[in-house]
């Protein structure tokens, strides 16, 4: 099985090279992630402006809280700032595969349908296992390299940038690589099995990525919506975050097990 | 030493699908020996393509058995793995992913069939050098005509030899020259011990190619060999023809004749118990002072047979 589940990953990350209207995805997500690091952390010091902080109570709320953990860590006002702004920049990362899933997951297995290539993957002796978990590693991990890949580099530009600026080194916590190295794989698994559900049931490869776009996107960020916050101060709700998304991805991976039903594919056309 | 009785590689009794209330085979048996062609015939929708992915494993049967090379065709997936490791299939639309090569198509499915790394390329290079495709290995399927893509499928179906070959028509626009190649590989396999489905609507082909016929209209409507199919039962034309072609003066046909064709001096008579009539007639044509030089009861054709049939 796993020698059958590489050969579809390996053609799978072949025609997503080979397909051009991918590339923007892969290239633009990635450079406007590296990119929000720096600008977030470099204008950190806006946290710290009084004027703000009387005019509006969401900034005092978060002016607090930054002199909180500027004193709870023995930081400087202007490090634990940047710190907390690269906490947010982690809540892009961690919706950067969201992203890049939807638009290549929608496409996994409607497009195989639309090409009609799938009955002659279908006629080899490869189980169901293989075809399903080789595709979803193929959405899922180009997408989580590039995340990580942009997240590393953009925390690296940043720590550069706020040093030459400021003369102070930072560095990212905990929270900023949880979202990034933990929470992005991981509602990019639940992207990735929602879209290949979705493109299994739909015929058509656009209507099955609108429905991503419309549907699941705004249902997963709703919930990112909620629980985001807490995230970001609380270690325990992040644990529990975690545990719930693995559970949602080994249930979502029973579903999509049991919708795809090769006789159904091939009758259909049949 | 050739065996010469083979055990069937496909053995079936009874085969029966339906897709919702739609039944799309019935009552379907069959028996294929090793190196033995079947023609299978009939209209769109006849249920061709539903036994022939009935027996490579791809669709279970709701009712009857198979064993096909030797395993038991199951209703589950994994249980027809194995049957589909033993079977080729080159499926009506090739089906390619066109942003890939040639090569990298056939290595995927090279990869997919278990075939050793180590031997992939060799196996692959040899079956694109048999299908005059070499030159064109690197380019992307996307670019290729219809009938190289057809070669690409055939070389596909045989990467991992399979001893059960499916051929859901094949010769779809195919040119003249690259539908003699398959008919000659057709040949050459059979040599070599493999079984064949072909499924098609060019009947030419199945009397060119292949040993048994069967005609399906959702079930079976004749099995047998297309030679005793054509001339099964006698036929009732008559084929005349003598010097000049034309009626002699004060001859005229009995009534019981109808005259289907004339052309030149050949003339195509229904006739009514035509091994009575034929002296008769030539007879009074004689008489009349016609020097026939032909005189046949003509056999009806597999197509007219066919035609029949599925009418």
């Amino acid at each position: 099985m796993r020698s059958s589940m590489v050969w579809i990953m390996w053609r799978e990350l072949k025609d997503q090279a080979q397909n051009r209207m991918l590339w923007p995805v892969y290239l633009l997500l990635p450079l406007v992630g590296m990119a929000a690091p720096v600008l977030l952390s470099i204008s950190s010091a806006g946290l710290l402006s009084p004027k703000l902080a009387a005019v509006d109570p969401a900034s005092a709320a978060i002016m607090q809280s930054v002199k909180q953990m500027a004193l709870a860590y023995g930081w400087e006002l202007e490090r634990a700032a940047a710190t907390f702004m690269l906490r947010v920049a982690g809540g892009y990362f961690m919706l950067m595969p969201l992203a890049i899933v939807a638009v290549v997951g929608g496409y996994a297995i409607v497009g195989e349908k639309q090409q009609r290539s799938l009955e002659p993957v279908l006629a080899t002796p490869i189980s169901t296992d293989a075809l399903l978990l080789g595709k979803f590693l193929a959405v899922l991990l180009p997408a989580v390299c590039a995340t990580v890949l942009a997240s590393v580099l953009g925390a690296a530009a940043s720590m550069l940038g706020f040093y030459l600026l400021n003369g102070i080194l930072i560095w990212p916590d905990l929270y900023y690589w949880a979202a990034t190295l933990v929470l992005a794989p991981l509602i990019g698994a639940l992207t990735a099995l929602a879209c290949l559900h979705t493109s299994i049931r739909m015929q058509d490869p656009l209507a099955a990525i609108q429905i991503t776009a419309l549907i699941l996107i705004p249902a997963l960020l709703l919930l990112l919506g909620v629980f985001g916050p807490t995230m970001l101060i609380n270690l325990g709700v992040l644990g529990l975050v975690v545990l719930v998304l693995l559970i949602l991805s080994l249930c979502a991976y029973a579903y999509v097990r049991r919708s795809f039903n090769r006789e159904e594919i091939l009758g259909r056309r049949g | 030493m050739v065996d010469p009785c083979p055990r069937p590689l496909i053995e079936a009794r009874g085969l029966c699908r339906r897709f919702g209330d739609r039944v799309a085979l019935q009552d379907f048996d069959l028996s294929l020996a090793p190196g033995s062609v079947l023609g299978l015939l009939g209209p769109n929708g006849a249920g061709k393509t539903t036994a022939m992915r009935i027996l490579a494993g791809l669709l279970a049967a709701d009712a009857g058995t198979a064993l096909v090379a030797g395993h038991e065709l199951r209703a589950s997936e994994a249980g027809n793995a194995a049957i589909r490791a033993s079977c080729g299939l080159v499926p009506e639309q090739p089906g390619f992913y066109e942003r890939l090569s040639a090569i990298d198509n056939l290595r995927f499915y090279a990869g997919l069939q278990g075939i050793d790394r180590a031997e992939i390329d060799p196996r692959v290079r040899e079956l694109l050098a048999r299908f005059g495709l070499t030159a064109r290995a690197e380019d992307r399927v996307g670019t290729y005509s219809k009938g190289m893509q057809q070669r690409l499928s055939l070389a596909r179906a045989l990467l991992h030899r399979p001893s059960i070959l499916f051929l859901d028509e094949p010769t779809a626009g195919l040119d003249p020259v690259a539908t003699a190649d398959l008919h000659a590989l057709i040949g050459e396999l059979r040599q070599q011990g493999c079984a064949m489905i072909l499924s098609t609507h060019v009947l030419e082909e199945v009397e060119a190619l292949a040993d048994q016929v069967l005609v399906l209209r959702t079930r079976p409507l004749y099995a047998g060999s297309p030679q005793a199919m054509g001339s099964a039962e006698p036929g009732n034309r008559v084929e005349l023809a003598w010097d000049g072609g034309e009626l002699p003066d004060g001859f005229a046909w009995p009534l019981t004749v109808t005259v289907k064709q004339h052309k030149g001096e050949v003339w195509q008579l229904q006739v009514e118990s035509p091994r009575q009539a034929l002296p008769q007639l030539l007879q009074a044509l004689l008489s009349a002072g016609a020097r026939v030089y032909r005189a046949e009861i003509q056999a009806p054709s597999l197509r007219e047979r066919y035609l029949e049939l599925i009418r």
